[in-house]
C-alpha cells in the first residue's frame, strides 16, 4: 500500500467507526435478541431459542410479507412510469432550468413527512377538498377515499417519486443527446430511439431508482398507519407492531432480520442480472 | 449529357435560434458523386446548415432538396442521407457490428443481408477483426473508422460529416485525410462535410463554401478559393495572407488564359509605395482594395542584386525561423510594413540572418486586390 492510499484509507476512520458503533452493534443485539425469548412482561429472556424464527413462515406473516413485497413492486413500478417523464423533461431543459427543477423536487423535503401525509388524510377526508368537489360536481354522498388500498398507494408513490426522479436525472443529465439523432438519422422512429437508445442507457438510474423506492416502501409503516387506518398492514407495521404494541422482542428482530433477508436476496438477484446484461 | 439530379440542393434557405440568425439566405447546389466542403469558424452557421440536409433542423423558410425531392420538413429518420458525428456518437451498450448494423436492422432487412453488408464495410474500412469490441475499447481512430462504416454500410444519398477529423491527434489526422479521401472515391458517395480547418478543407474537398454570418461568402475548388479569394474575409481565413491596403491608381484589361475579368493594375498601397497587382470581380480605378499576398509567393534575393519580379522593394529580415522543409521570415520594408515571407528551403538558397538587408520581389500575379 502506497502511503498516499494508507491516508485515503484513514479519512474512512470517522465513517467506519460511527458505522461499527450504531449500526454494527445494534444490529449484533438484533440478531441476539432473535434467539432469544419473549419473558412474561415483555422483557426479553436470554434462554436460546428459534421459535420466533419458526414463527416467521406463519401463513398469517408469510401473507403479510407477500402483500408488501406486491405493494412495494407496484410503487416501484408507478414511480418508474411516472418519474421517467418528468426526469427526461429536467435533463432536456435548459442548465437554468435544471437547477429550479431539482429544487422544485427537492422542496418536499422542507417539511416533515408525517405533516405531509396529515396534508394528504385533510385532502381525501370525507370532508376534505376533494370530496366536497366531487359532491358539488355529482352530488351524493362522499366517497370513501381514506383508509383505502388506494390512498397508501397514492401516498407511497408521492413519498418515494423524488428518490427514482433523482438518479434517473442524473443518468439522464450524461446522456450524449448525439446517440439519440444518431440513431434517428439510422432510421429509427423517436420511440424506437427510446426505447433502443435512451432506455438501455438510462439503466443505471432506473436501478438505482428501483431500489431505493423498493427498499423504503418495504421498510415504510407510517404511510400504511396514516392513509390505509389499520387495514392495509406491510411488514412494517407488523415489526412496529411487535416491538412497540406487542412487546414481542424477539419476534420483531426475527421479523427484522427476515424483511432484510429478502431485500438481501433481491438486490444480489438484481445485481447479478445487471452484471449478466 | 444532362447532368444528373443534384444531391442536394438548397434554395433561399434561412434559419434563426431567438434572436440570433445562423443561416442567412444560403443558395447551393451540390453535384453527384462530390467531396464539398462547409468551411467556417464556429457560428457561421455551417453546422446548422449540416443539420438541415440531415434533417435534424428545418428552415424556417426555403428548400432542401435530396435528389430533386424537397423534404425541408422530413424528419431524418426518413431521409437517405446519414451522418458521421463529430465525436462519433457511437452506441456504447452495443458492440461494433450491433452499431453498423443498427441501420439496416431500423429499416428491416433480412438479417442474413445485413450480417453480409456488415461484414462487408468493416472489411472496407479495415476493421473486421475487432466486430465483437464495444466501441470504449476501440483507439479514436477505429471510432471514427466505425462511425464511417455505421453510416456507409446504409449507402446513403449523401454522406454527411461534422468536423469529422477534430477529435484525432494531428499525426492520425493528416493520414485520415488520404484515408478519407480515397474512400469517397471508392464508394463514389457524395460527401458533405464541415470543418473550421481551411488546410482540411482544401485537402480534401473537390468544392469548397465558405461561410461567414450564416451566408456563403465565396464558392469554389480549392485552387480557386486560394488562388483567386474575392473577399479580404476569404484571403484571411483560407491560407495565411500579407494584407494591406491600398487604392487603385489604373487598371487595364489582363489576357490570362481562362482568368475571364481579370486585370493589371496599379496600387498605392500605404506602407509600400506603387504596386503591381492583378484585379478581379469589377473593382476599378479609384477603388479602395486590400491587396493580398501570400507568404510564400514572396521572394527573397541579396541586397543588390539584379532584380528579376515586377515588384521590388528593400527591406530588412526582422526574424527568422528555420522548419526544415521552409524557412519563414519576418521582412520590414522600407516604409516600416512587416510582411510575412515563406520559402522553401533548399542547400541552393541561404538562409537569411535577422539584420541582413534583402531584396523583397514578387509578380503582379501573385498579387491580388480584393474589393474591401
Amino acid at each position: 500500500m502506497s502511503v498516499e492510499e494508507s491516508h485515503h484509507r484513514r479519512l474512512g476512520w470517522p465513517a467506519l467507526a460511527w458505522l461499527s458503533a450504531f449500526l454494527g452493534v445494534p444490529m449484533a443485539l438484533i440478531a441476539a435478541v432473535s434467539l432469544a425469548t419473549k419473558g412474561p412482561y415483555g422483557g426479553v429472556e436470554w434462554a436460546f431459542s428459534l421459535g420466533a424464527y419458526g414463527r416467521l413462515f406463519d401463513g398469517l406473516y408469510i401473507g403479510v410479507f407477500s402483500r408488501s413485497l406486491a405493494l412495494a413492486g407496484l410503487n416501484t413500478l408507478l414511480c418508474a412510469v411516472l418519474g421517467f417523464p418528468i426526469a427526461y423533461w429536467m435533463a432536456r431543459s435548459s442548465k437554468r432550468m435544471q437547477g429550479a427543477l431539482v429544487l422544485a423536487v427537492l422542496i418536499p423535503f422542507w417539511t416533515n413527512v408525517l405533516v405531509r401525509l396529515y396534508a394528504w388524510m385533510f385532502i381525501l377526508g370525507r370532508s376534505g377538498p376533494l370530496n366536497s368537489g366531487l359532491v358539488s360536481l355529482h352530488g351524493g354522498e362522499p366517497a370513501e377515499l381514506l383508509f383505502t388500498r388506494g390512498a397508501v398507494v397514492l401516498g407511497l408513490v408521492y413519498e418515494h417519486l423524488p428518490f427514482m426522479i433523482l438518479p434517473l436525472y442524473a443518468t439522464l443529465e450524461k446522456l450524449d443527446w448525439a446517440l439519440v439523432d444518431a440513431a434517428q438519422d439510422l432510421y429509427a422512429t423517436p420511440r424506437q430511439a427510446f426505447f433502443k437508445i435512451t432506455l438501455p442507457l438510462a439503466r443505471p438510474g432506473l436501478t438505482a431508482g428501483a431500489i431505493l423506492v423498493f427498499v423504503w416502501t418495504l421498510g415504510d409503516f407510517v404511510t400504511p398507519d396514516i392513509l390505509g387506518g389499520s387495514k392495509v398492514v406491510m411488514a412494517g407495521n407488523l415489526i412496529h407492531q411487535q416491538y412497540l404494541v406487542l412487546r414481542d422482542w424477539p419476534f420483531g428482530s426475527a421479523l427484522s432480520l427476515g424483511l432484510m433477508a429478502v431485500v438481501g436476496a433481491g438486490l444480489f438477484a438484481a445485481k447479478r442480472q445487471e452484471a449478466a446484461a | 449529357m444532362p447532368d444528373p439530379a443534384p444531391s442536394v440542393e438548397l434554395k433561399g434557405v434561412f434559419k434563426r435560434f431567438g434572436d440570433v440568425t445562423a443561416v442567412d439566405g444560403v443558395d447551393l447546389t451540390i453535384r453527384k458523386g462530390e467531396f464539398f466542403a462547409l468551411l467556417g469558424s464556429s457560428g457561421c452557421g455551417k453546422t446548422t446548415l449540416l443539420r438541415m440536409i440531415a434533417g435534424f433542423e428545418y428552415p424556417d423558410s426555403g428548400g432542401v432538396l435530396i435528389q430533386g425531392r424537397d423534404v425541408a420538413r422530413v424528419p431524418p429518420n426518413e431521409r437517405p442521407v446519414n451522418m458521421v458525428f463529430q465525436h462519433y456518437a457511437l452506441f456504447p451498450h452495443m458492440t461494433v457490428e450491433d452499431n453498423v448494423a443498427f441501420g439496416l436492422r431500423m429499416k428491416r432487412l433480412p438479417e442474413a443481408e445485413v450480417a453480409e453488408r456488415t461484414a462487408e464495410v468493416l472489411r472496407t474500412v479495415q476493421l473486421g477483426a475487432l466486430s465483437a469490441r464495444y466501441p470504449h475499447q476501440l483507439s479514436g481512430g477505429q471510432q471514427q473508422r466505425v462511425a464511417l462504416a455505421r453510416a456507409l454500410v446504409n449507402r446513403p444519398e449523401v454522406l454527411l460529416l461534422d468536423e469529422p477529423l477534430a477529435a484525432l491527434d494531428e499525426k492520425l489526422r493528416q493520414e485520415m485525410r488520404h484515408e478519407l479521401k480515397a474512400l469517397q472515391v471508392k464508394v463514389g458517395i457524395t460527401f458533405v462535410f464541415v470543418t473550421h480547418d481551411q488546410e482540411e478543407a482544401l485537402a480534401l474537398a473537390d468544392r469548397i463554401a465558405v461561410m461567414r454570418g450564416g451566408r456563403i461568402q465565396q464558392l469554389g475548388t480549392p485552387i480557386e478559393v486560394y488562388e483567386t479569394p474575392t473577399s479580404r474575409f476569404v484571403a484571411d481565413f483560407v491560407g495565411v495572407s500579407n494584407l494591406l491596403e491600398g487604392a487603385v491608381t489604373e487598371a487595364e484589361p489582363l489576357l490570362m488564359e481562362g482568368k475571364g475579368d481579370a486585370r493589371r493594375a496599379l496600387l498605392d498601397v500605404s506602407g509600400v509605395g506603387s504596386v503591381a497587382a492583378t484585379l478581379f470581380n469589377g473593382v476599378k480605378a479609384g477603388d479602395k482594395v486590400t491587396l493580398c499576398l501570400r507568404p510564400e509567393r514572396i521572394h527573397l534575393a541579396s541586397d543588390g542584386a539584379q532584380a528579376e519580379l515586377d515588384n521590388r522593394q528593400p527591406g530588412l529580415v526582422e526574424s527568422t525561423v528555420f522548419l526544415g522543409g521552409e524557412v519563414r521570415y519576418r521582412v520590414r520594408l522600407a516604409e516600416g510594413r512587416e510582411l510575412e515571407v515563406h520559402e522553401t528551403s533548399s542547400p541552393l538558397r541561404p538562409v537569411r540572418r535577422p539584420g541582413e538587408r534583402v531584396l523583397v520581389q514578387w509578380r503582379a500575379e501573385d498579387a491580388r486586390a480584393v474589393a474591401e
